[in-house]
């Protein structure tokens, strides 16, 4: 009897020394940090202040999050924030090192050239365009940039009740907190993977998409009324603050069997909400040229890692950097963008 | 239901416990039996009468020999020719008037819609064995209905092998085989191994070689050589660990099941490849179509018909397309190329030649691979003008083909270092953990969790399943 007892002791201590060590593994290979409410609201959710996350599922990267529970270096300092940046989990930017983000890069060409404001990033994953256009005015109002505020989208297919939610701020806010267990077990690393593992396995992640429909010559102007009528909200926001507001456009490139690269997404969207933007003084940058000229220039791919299908997912470093030039150049004056 | 799903882990989990608990041998087989049927049933309970048809039509061809032995040519034909019959319907009906109409420029009225029952040529072969082995007088007649249905129907090497001959399974039916704690954790550590075959390494890879393979123009000539050195780990990973799981689920129910691969990349041929990969096929085809032809009884020229005649038939066992065709053609002609290289140079070298000859027959393989993984003909020369004209393009060097790559350089070195036989021929061996033991604890935990932390969560049905 007393042998088993040993033997079992033996066992558990075994077990529980190989958990720490998966807890040890889990830190470095994915970390996600849990979310929080934000009390202000400038999105619904931040990320917990100050905490380490980490990424090696999709890209490989790992950063601190900055005092306010945003993906920055360091939160905003005397000078304050010239460009503000929004946007969902692509903005976020967990999947690339925090200065490889759009913001940090933009930032970095702005600094040279003697730009005195800060390019604050608090993208949030599940933050798409018209919830960020719903937290808008809260977001101005906290940060108060001084040039511009950037919004990121990778949809231009918007239903109608998302555009009638964004125009009455009617979303119902994102969950604080992704796992629900206590806290003592959702600190641990190995926890929350196993956490998402399961998630992934039972599809719990996938979210309602907007109901496509087809736009057709005679509907493209009905639609484009639809899009300014939410997007002047968006305009008059920025107006009040003093901000040009700037919607970028990432689609995906989809690979075809001959070996060009496609957008896969129908181009009419993107030219429709490009319209509605430029109605109401908004600046519209879609990437697909941008993006497309990369491709052919050298096989570059925006989105896409080395662990995961070439050009599906999260940008990656090449995507972060074209964004980062298409908005320098635009801040610049010297892009096509619609206005 | 696959290995990799929890549907399976609770069927295991029952299977387990009733062999535990239960006392009887008979009800126990019962239970497995039962409990096989309903693994079976769970892709779609049709396919269950088509496996109780076969199983019947051998266990009662079997006793007709013993009965009628002056008939026993004939009863073998039958039972022979009626399983190849249902084979050749449900597997290559299809293929065979899609050929014919392509050849005569037939349009083709509609399509068949038969649908390839999983598993089909596994137990299929299995049934042959039974027959042929019966014929030749090698196995007693099996009388038992319920034990022979178990031999067929056994679930844990049911839908992808390995192929077990009767003879070595039907005694084992005979004898009280109650699992102990030791056969229950190596054998449930040989399990976890193969999961981890399956869902983290197999099914990582299979992301980047399926784009690769799909869009093969699109990227760069390395990533397109790297695709095809992943696809061949892949398969590999995949498949060994099916075989692997099945002998571990065997083994932890008290039965014992022979391996099915052995590192078949560190092979120095081709001949040695086929000893080592897919070891029940290629064993069945050894004894049951090569041999039969003549072998190499009959002269050099036949033995070269033979070689080429086995390994086509066995392309065409893998599936009904060309492309297996091929796969198998090509095999077979290194085979006899191998043969008369022996023939002209039968001293062995080592050292330098030994590496070299390795890693030829493993980029042979490799590209032999093309054919087999490619959907068409013209996506597979698409791969191959990749390989062999240099072009540009995305440039994907997969981290988890780097990373399974050098898994399975460093399992290849210790078992070089530590599972040689005594002629020095080295063998393949899962680290087994100790049971009852701090170190075989913290490594299963270790084990079973990173399988569940890595995992791919995409979800991907074994290969095999499809042949």
């Amino acid at each position: 009897m007393r042998q088993k007892w040993k033997t079992a002791l033996k066992c558990v201590a075994g077990a529980v020394a190989a958990l720490a060590l998966l807890n040890l593994f889990c830190a470095w290979y994915y970390n996600p940090t849990a979310y929080e409410w934000d009390a202000a609201r400038a999105t619904d959710t931040i990320r917990t202040p100050g905490a380490w996350t980490s990424r090696a599922t999709e890209g490989c990267a790992w950063m601190r999050m900055d005092a306010n529970g945003y993906n920055n270096a360091a939160v905003p300092g005397e000078d304050g924030v010239s460009v503000l940046m929004m946007g969902s989990s692509h903005a976020e930017a967990l999947n690339v090192m925090q200065d490889q983000s759009a913001a940090a890069r933009l930032g970095a060409m702005l600094a040279a050239d003697g730009e005195a404001g800060m390019v604050y990033n608090i993208g949030i994953s599940s933050h798409t365009l018209p919830r960020c256009t719903a937290n808008l005015r809260r977001a101005l109002e906290r940060f108060q940039p001084t040039e511009c505020v950037v919004m990121e989208t990778q949809d231009v297919v918007f239903s109608a009740a998302s555009l009638a939610s964004a125009h009455a701020d009617a979303f119902e806010r994102l969950p604080a907190t992704d796992v629900p267990l206590p806290d003592w077990i959702t600190d641990q690393p190995l926890a929350r993977a196993l956490y998402q593992q399961a998630m992934s396995l039972m599809g719990a992640e996938e979210e309602a998409q907007d109901v496509p429909f087809e736009l057709t010559d005679e509907n493209f102007d009905d639609y484009v009324a639809t899009l300014a009528f939410w997007l002047e909200d968006v305009g008059d926001v920025c107006a009040e603050y003093g901000v040009t507001a700037i919607i970028y456009y990432h689609p995906h490139l989809a690979l075809q069997a001959d070996g060009s690269a496609v957008i896969d997404a129908p181009p009419r969207f993107s030219e429709a909400l490009g319209e509605a933007a430029a109605r109401v003084g908004i600046v519209y940058l879609d990437l697909s040229e941008a993006f497309l000229d990369a491709y052919a220039e050298s096989g570059a791919l925006p989105h896409g890692f080395a662990n995961t299908a070439a050009g599906a997912g999260h940008l990656n470093a090449v995507g972060h950097e074209i964004v980062a030039e298409a908005l320098y150049a635009c801040l610049r004056g010297e892009s096509g963008a619609n206005t | 239901m696959s290995f990799a799903s929890g549907t399976f882990l609770a069927l295991f989990a029952t299977m387990l416990f009733s062999q535990l608990v239960v006392r009887p041998l008979r009800a126990r087989q019962w239970i497995l039996l039962v409990g096989s049927y309903v693994f079976y049933g769970w892709w779609d309970w049709r396919f269950c009468f088509l496996m109780f048809a076969l199983t019947l039509t051998a266990f009662f061809t079997g006793l007709g020999m013993a009965r009628w032995p002056q008939r026993r040519r004939g009863l073998c034909a039958l039972g022979v020719a009626a399983p190849l019959a249902v084979l050749g319907v449900f597997k290559y009906a299809g293929f065979f008037v899609d050929s014919f109409c392509a050849l005569f420029g037939i349009a083709q009225p509609r399509a068949l819609g038969i649908i390839l029952p999983v598993g089909i040529s596994f137990y299929t072969f299995q049934s042959l064995s039974y027959t042929i082995d019966v014929y030749r007088g090698k196995l007693p007649v099996c009388r038992d209905l319920m034990r022979f249905s178990l031999y067929i129907a056994f679930f844990p090497q049911l839908v992808a092998g390995p192929i077990v001959k009767a003879a070595d399974f039907l005694p084992q039916l005979e004898e009280d085989r109650r699992p102990g704690r030791t056969a229950v954790w190596s054998g449930l550590n040989l399990f976890a191994w193969g999961m981890f075959k399956k869902v983290v390494l197999a099914d990582h890879l299979s992301v980047f070689v399926d784009q690769v393979f799909a869009t093969p123009l699109a990227f760069d000539s390395l990533s397109v050589a790297l695709a095809v050195v992943s696809y061949a780990l892949q398969i590999y990973f995949d498949f060994s660990s099916y075989s692997d799981m099945a002998i571990g689920c065997a083994h932890a129910l008290g039965y014992e099941l022979k391996r099915n691969f052995d590192l078949p990349y560190i092979a120095r041929n081709v001949s040695e490849f086929w000893q080592r990969w897919h070891i029940s096929l290629s064993t069945w085809l050894k004894e049951y179509l090569y041999i039969p032809l003549g072998g190499n009884r009959r002269g050099r020229a036949r033995t070269y018909v033979n070689l080429m005649l086995t390994m086509v038939l066995g392309g065409l066992w893998h599936g009904a397309g060309a492309n297996f065709v091929l796969w198998g053609a090509l095999h077979g002609a290194a085979l006899a190329v191998h043969k008369a290289w022996r023939r002209a140079h039968p001293q062995r070298r080592g050292g330098a030649a030994t590496v070299a000859a390795t890693l030829l027959t493993f980029a042979f393989v490799c590209l032999c691979w093309v054919p087999f993984r490619a959907e068409t003909t013209t996506q597979a020369l698409m791969v191959l003008r990749k390989l062999f004209c240099w072009s540009d393009g995305v440039r994907q060097v997969y981290s988890w083909s780097l990373l399974s790559l050098a898994a399975l350089a460093g399992a290849t070195a210790w078992c070089m270092r530590f599972h040689r036989d005594a002629a020095g021929t080295v063998h393949g061996q899962m680290p087994r953990f100790r049971a009852g033991s701090f170190s075989g604890a913290f490594a299963m935990t270790l084990l079973v969790g990173l399988t569940l932390v890595t995992m791919y969560t995409g979800g991907n049905p074994f290969i095999y399943f499809q042949f």
